[in-house]
């Protein structure tokens, strides 16, 4: 199994070993580490967990097989999110066409290409999701920030410079600076999801500058890491994922997770199957993301600030408490456990952003592979090392 | 800074330029080269007069047997398949003991006498230094500007080439007529990086050109030409294992350049020459990946090959402009895929610049 910290967690794969009688291993790296082997090296790992997005680059280098939907026992219970891009009640309709939205890389076409046509083949099943944005300490901002409404232009706001971090991954982390430069004011983006080669250029030329008069004090590649930088660091602000902010919370430090009014930048994360896996191999990774569809696996995620695709599956592993705080956003009517932990969430703590529909309601854009990514990637690459 | 990469030099280009030597860029002479190199390092494994364990680096071998790296690959994928050659945690192969089985990685500086030849061998490729240059400057940027922008270095080109600086420019210039490079307004040869934009272009072009060309080529092509194509093309189908990414290469251009190199307009065929980067990207793709063609994009080669037969020109054309569209779609997305490669490794007169 090869992914990311996100997902490959010692907790995870002991439970999994011990309901469905297999061994795993678990494999793993950093998201573009863990992209550049799912695509050079499909004889490494029998399943791939990460994100849709990465499915771009994966699926044309032929490393996966289609997974068959019959083979899926809960398949009908996916949420409409990943199936059709749409989830119940939309904000902004247009919107939610940013980006490389997962619906329109799930189904395996006749002419074997992607699309959003259903079918009984897909290329990866649709799993782990949220809306991110950023954390910031709101003891360490002027009032000046905080008197107005939250903004992803915050990560530029000079009043924080020295402070600020970003992730460093391309493909991320330039559609959070993206954000940030057009909320700043100082770019507008014809589709903030498929930058143009001009438009590129010109966001790296910007955040060159940022990064030269010393705005940015650092950039993270995992969560421990993001972590680490607020620990220890002194960043009062950065882009971040939901399992950082458990550190955080374990760290003491009082945070809050942004709800930009610009809108998240969402992602989905699911599994896919590698080419070359086959007979009882290939079905002990059936069973496996048939497991993950069974309910634990989604309230594990739930209490890391992650939601599962079939949601109300996982309500049944999850107490009362915990489904009001995490998935409808209402404050804890107890305390709470955390993935591996008694006590996360205290009496009366309030998620930030509200509930599961209304944070993944106000979707600005998806994580993105765009036209121009080769392009991207190079340039951002020059951004990092300036 | 961004540069559009617009041509390469490609059958088409060539046949077209007049004077120009013509030359096949994977014909015969090069299945000659690796075959050559395989069978002079096989012997040398299978006599023990390699050490055991040696490094074996694509470059260096390249340089000893005078020519250039892709023959050198080839031979060395053939004698890995063979048993000769071993892979390990590093780059290059490694020398087996000459019965086959693998020994420690053992790096010695790769000379003659390293490879167990008593004699330097004969340069295999014969045709002028110019020539070659041209060719190995050609392939190493056109794989180069995938990854990035590149100053090209014109003094340290020579001296790796061993030859005068004013042949070394001869060659760039000839490669910024096909826009692959370009001089910056401090005279220094730049090159990439590759944009989805410039694909695009490319097909743009090539949707309003090639349909045209072939139409013009059809009404003079052999049926000779023709039936051999069809021959290959039903192997491919057949059996597209067997379709390596040079054999892949070599139906694209028997379609996109021998074919519309019929066509009596120069002018035409000159353009459209200049809008193959698509061939160069998507055989790039196939070598990285050791991929087999896909099977929509030779069905796309047949129903044009069929309408040929049948002699429906503006049929033929019409699946032409088809297969271009689809193929369109298709070097986009392995554009994306090529962002995840490790950088390969690029000679020293390529200097990065992004």
């Amino acid at each position: 199994m090869l992914g990311t910290s996100v997902t490959l967690q010692e907790h995870i794969r002991k439970q999994a070993e011990h309901d469905l009688g297999i061994r795993l291993r678990f494999i793993v790296a950093d998201g573009s580490d863990v992209q550049r082997d799912g695509v050079m090296r499909p004889d490494g790992y029998d399943l791939y967990d990460q994100w849709f997005h990465s499915i771009d680059c994966l699926w044309p280098a032929r490393a996966l097989q289609p997974i068959d939907v019959r083979r899926i026992a809960r398949w009908d219970e996916v949420n409409a999110l990943p199936r059709t891009g749409r989830s119940g009640p939309i904000g902004s309709g247009a919107s939610m066409n940013a980006g490389s939205v997962p619906a329109e890389r799930l189904y395996v076409q006749a002419d074997g290409s992607l699309g959003s046509t259903p079918g009984e083949l897909i290329s990866m099943l649709p799993l782990t999701h949220n809306a991110d944005s950023f954390v910031y300490l709101p003891d360490e901002l002027p009032d000046t920030l905080l008197s107005g409404e939250e903004s992803w232009a915050w990560l530029l706001a000079p009043e924080l410079a020295g402070r600020v971090a970003l992730q460093a991954d391309a493909a991320i982390g330039a559609i959070d600076a993206a954000l940030a430069v057009q909320a700043s004011g100082l770019m507008s983006f014809a589709d903030i999801g498929n930058l143009s080669i001009e438009e590129i250029d010109a966001l790296i030329g910007t955040l060159i500058e940022f990064k030269r008069r010393g705005h940015f004090a650092g950039f993270w590649s995992s969560f421990a890491d993001a972590a680490q930088l607020a620990i220890a660091q002194r960043v009062v602000i950065q882009s971040i994922w939901s399992p950082a902010a458990v550190e955080l919370e374990r760290a003491g430090l009082r945070f809050r997770l942004a709800c930009p009014k610009e809108g998240y930048r969402a992602w989905f994360g699911g599994m896919s199957i590698s080419r070359l896996a086959h007979g009882r191999v290939l079905d002990a990774a059936y069973e496996y993301l048939n497991w993950w569809m069974d309910g634990w696996a989604g309230a594990t995620m739930a209490r890391q600030g992650y939601y599962i695709a079939n949601p109300e599956r996982t309500r049944g592993c999850m107490s009362d408490a915990e489904w009001a705080y995490w998935y409808d956003g209402a404050p804890a009517p107890a305390e709470l456990p955390g993935p591996t932990r008694k006590h996360l969430v205290h009496v009366g703590q309030q998620r930030d952003g509200g509930s599961y529909t209304s944070r993944m309601s106000r979707i600005a854009v998806w994580n993105s592979v765009m036209d121009e990514h080769n392009y991207l990637v190079r340039r951002w690459t020059e951004f990092m090392r300036s | 800074m961004t540069m559009t990469r617009r041509a390469s030099a490609t059958p088409v280009v060539k046949a077209a330029a007049a004077g120009r030597a013509q030359q096949s860029l994977a014909g015969s002479d090069a299945r000659l080269r690796y075959r050559l190199i395989h069978d002079q390092l096989k012997s040398a494994i299978a006599l023990g007069r390699i050490t055991p364990g040696l490094v074996l680096l694509e470059g260096p071998v390249a340089r000893i047997f005078g020519t250039s790296r892709e023959p050198v690959r080839k031979a060395f994928e053939m004698l890995h398949a063979g048993g000769l050659l071993h892979t390990f945690e590093g780059r290059g192969y490694l020398a087996a003991r000459p019965d086959g089985s693998a020994a420690a990685p053992v790096r010695l500086p790769l000379s003659e006498t390293a490879l167990g030849f008593e004699e330097p061998p004969q340069p295999l490729d014969t045709r002028s230094h110019s020539e070659r240059i041209y060719e190995q400057l050609e392939a190493a940027i056109s794989l180069g500007i995938v990854f990035g922008h590149f100053r090209i270095d014109e003094s340290h080109a020579a001296q790796s080439f061993g030859v005068s600086r004013g042949t070394v420019r001869e060659a760039l210039s000839r490669l910024r007529d096909l826009g692959l490079v370009e001089k910056s307004a401090y005279s220094h040869w730049l090159c990439g990086p590759l944009t989805a934009r410039a694909v695009a272009e490319d097909y743009e072009l090539r949707i309003l050109l090639e349909p045209a060309a072939l139409a013009a080529a059809a009404r003079v092509l052999p049926a000779a030409h023709l039936q051999a194509a069809c021959v290959e093309l039903e192997q491919a189908i057949a059996d597209p294992d067997s379709i390596d990414a040079t054999a892949l290469y070599r139906l694209e251009m028997t379609l996109h350049a021998d074919f519309l190199h019929y066509a009596p307009n120069r002018k035409l065929l000159e353009t459209i020459g200049r809008a193959h980067l698509p061939l160069m990207v998507n055989h790039a793709f196939y070598e990285a990946f050791k991929l087999h063609p896909e099977r929509a994009m030779l069905l796309e080669h047949r129903a044009v090959l069929e309408q040929l037969v049948r002699g429906d020109i503006d049929a033929a054309a019409q699946r032409l402009a088809d297969h271009l569209r689809a193929g369109h779609k298709r070097t986009l997305q392995r554009l994306k895929v090529m962002a995840v490669l490790p950088e390969p490794e690029l000679p020293a007169y390529m200097q990065r610049i992004a």
